[in-house]
């Protein structure tokens, strides 16, 4: 088989675009640019939705909370699971233990069991001891700090028994995980109280169908959020992002036109080089292959640059600019992890997006001159 | 050998500004001897470059053919007529060189599309390039070139591939003597290697050549055998 490499077209090709070395830079540079800015952000909305979506499937059917004019209050738990455990439908009822504290950097959600996506057993720990505590990745301070200090109803000081799986970073960025004891005394619970009820039906149909008898069942004022209701408010939070993620694409949309039409401009300026190799032998095929070479060595970098620049800024933990910059998050961002199908179909985008648009500017201006007689091109010289 | 060139009542119009047509080629009927040398001279802007071009198959007639072989070469069209461009070589009177590749890089422009390993190729470029002394300019930018080598740099592309037909367009213009002669021997070197070989020229350097087998002279668009 013949060497590609050897192929005197293909380093023609190659040697037609070093002719002008800066040209080449800027626009491999630009068409980097326009691909990692749109990737990017549709990448962070890809991860993040997929992300929370395994979340969510994993979270409680229904959550109560009891309420009063003052906000929440604790729930009593055997009044409380003997009630909902009397309705139909209910499958499992159990109560949680969880509450909002101050950490070091900032708020910390404390909770005493972890609800992680499905599979992922290993992130999901056992009680810590009394005066331990294991922490999410977000609520690290640093890797020799041994202690953390929390103020809730009361202000404690646990030591660190380990951070929780990176992996699970998306359910667990800032949580704390405390011995139940320890969380009462924390949050202010009473023994014998819960921060709310959980609750699994055997059917998503059965989430709202039995929200009137839990809320007959309990003698207090409650409020019942679904499953459901939660995918409804990420699916709305998801298209926020998409408009974000539309907006700081339009830049790079007009650049692209830019582009195009620079290009276009380029490629009807080159016709008289083009009837020169047409005056040598090349035929069409020759010329549209050779615009070709020269458009894929110039595209096919840039755009792959720009797509691993768009991938490790969302996929390398560490990277918190994208975070910070479209979705204003503050301190350390959870990590994101690949979803194979979602993140090529975005690739996927992306490249059509930026390379076909290039080539199409590129080949169809060339085809238009290649196919004109080659006498046009000669046009004034001499007679 | 190569074949004879026919052309057969070629005749070529343009339309003017003031949408009047002008004839520049009237009805040519003429015979170009296989592996012979050909001189076409003539006044200035009467025709002798629209001509050539359409000898190589740059620009078509308005009527009337170009024949050789039998086959009506100025008749085909697409891609049959990058087949007969590549059987051609042809010297242009303005050059028409790539300004900012070097001159082995112009020469080689009508080896690319015929698929040559690398190697071959710089060694065809290298050697046309050396046959009209200029292998020593071989990697100098076209722009940095006088007029003379930049025409040697146009006949050695011409050259590059061992075309069977050779046009060359005032091949002498911006030439010394001793420069002008051995673009000559080098045409003359052309022919017994079974070439036929078209110059137009008005050098009389080249018109007392012994080398021309056929002197031609357009006037008012039609050709006449002189010698």
């Amino acid at each position: 088989m013949k060497n590609p490499m050897s192929d005197s077209r293909l380093i023609w090709s190659v040697r037609d675009v070093m002719r002008r070395p800066l040209e080449w830079f800027l626009l491999t540079a630009a068409l980097t640019l326009i691909t990692a800015i749109p990737a990017t952000a549709l990448l962070l909305v890809q991860g993040l939705t997929g992300a929370a979506t395994s979340i969510l499937a994993d979270s409680p059917s229904l959550v109560i909370r009891k309420i009063d004019p003052t906000g929440w209050e604790p729930v009593p738990v055997e009044q409380s699971l003997n009630a909902v455990g009397s309705v139909p439908g209910v499958l499992r009822a159990y109560t949680r233990i969880w509450g909002v504290v101050g950490g070091p950097k900032g708020p910390l959600t404390v909770v005493t069991a972890i609800s992680t996506p499905s599979g992922d057993h290993s992130a999901t720990p056992a009680h810590p001891k009394r005066g331990k505590v294991l922490i999410g990745p977000g609520a690290a301070t640093g890797s020799t700090v041994s202690q953390l200090t929390l103020n809730g109803q009361t202000t404690q000081t646990f030591q660190i028994d380990g951070v929780i799986n990176p992996k699970s970073a998306m359910a667990s960025h800032d949580l704390v995980v405390l011995n139940p004891l320890d969380a009462r005394r924390l949050l202010g619970l009473p023994d014998g109280y819960a921060s709310d009820i959980a609750i699994d039906v055997f059917h998503a149909g059965e989430e709202t169908a039995i929200i009137p008898d839990l809320a007959e069942a309990l003698p207090w004022p409650v409020r019942i959020t679904t499953r459901s209701e939660n995918l409804k408010f990420l699916s709305g939070s998801y298209a926020r992002h998409g408009g974000i993620a539309i907006i700081a694409t339009i830049p790079a949309l007009v650049a692209i036109c830019l582009l195009v039409a620079a290009t276009i401009r380029e490629q009807l300026e080159s016709r008289f080089e083009i009837g020169l190799l047409k005056a040598f032998g090349w035929s069409t095929a020759d010329i549209v292959r050779h615009f070709l070479f020269r458009a894929l060595f110039i595209g096919l970098p840039a755009v792959c640059l720009g797509m691993v620049i768009a991938y490790a800024s969302v996929f390398s933990p560490g990277v918190q600019w994208p975070g910070i910059l479209l979705f204003g998050w503050q301190g350390r961002a959870p990590a994101l992890y690949l979803n194979m199908g979602g993140t090529l179909l975005t690739l996927l985008q992306i490249a059509a997006l930026t390379l076909l648009p290039y080539l199409i500017a590129t080949l169809v201006p060339v085809l238009k001159v290649a196919t004109a007689d080659t006498h046009t091109y000669f046009e004034g010289d001499g007679r | 050998m190569s074949a004879a060139i026919e052309c057969q009542h070629v005749s070529l119009e343009r339309r003017r500004h003031n949408r009047q047509t002008l004839c520049i080629l009237n009805d040519i009927t003429v015979v170009f001897n296989g592996s012979s040398m050909n001189l076409i001279s003539g006044p200035t802007g009467v025709g002798k470059t629209s001509l050539l071009h359409i000898l190589a198959g740059l620009l078509r007639p308005s009527s009337g053919q170009v024949v050789v072989d039998g086959q009506p070469v100025s008749r085909w069209t697409g891609i049959h007529r990058s087949r007969w461009r590549r059987r051609v070589g042809i010297a242009f009177q303005h050059h028409h060189l790539i300004e900012d590749l070097t001159a082995l890089e112009n020469v080689l422009v009508p080896l690319i599309p015929l698929c040559l390993n690398i190697r071959e190729l710089r060694r065809l470029g290298r050697q046309a390039l050396t046959e009209l002394d200029l292998a020593a300019l071989a990697g100098e930018k076209i722009q940095f070139l006088s007029g003379g080598q930049r025409q040697r740099i146009n006949l050695a592309r011409a050259l590059v591939n061992r075309p069977k037909y050779i046009f060359v367009d005032e091949p002498t213009a911006h030439q010394d003597n001793a420069s002008a002669a051995m673009i000559i021997r080098r045409l003359v070197e052309a022919k017994k290697k079974m070439t036929t070989v078209i110059i137009v020229a008005h050098d009389p350097r080249v018109e007392a050549s012994d080398a021309i087998d056929a002197h031609f002279r357009l006037v008012d668009g039609k050709l006449s055998r002189v010698v």
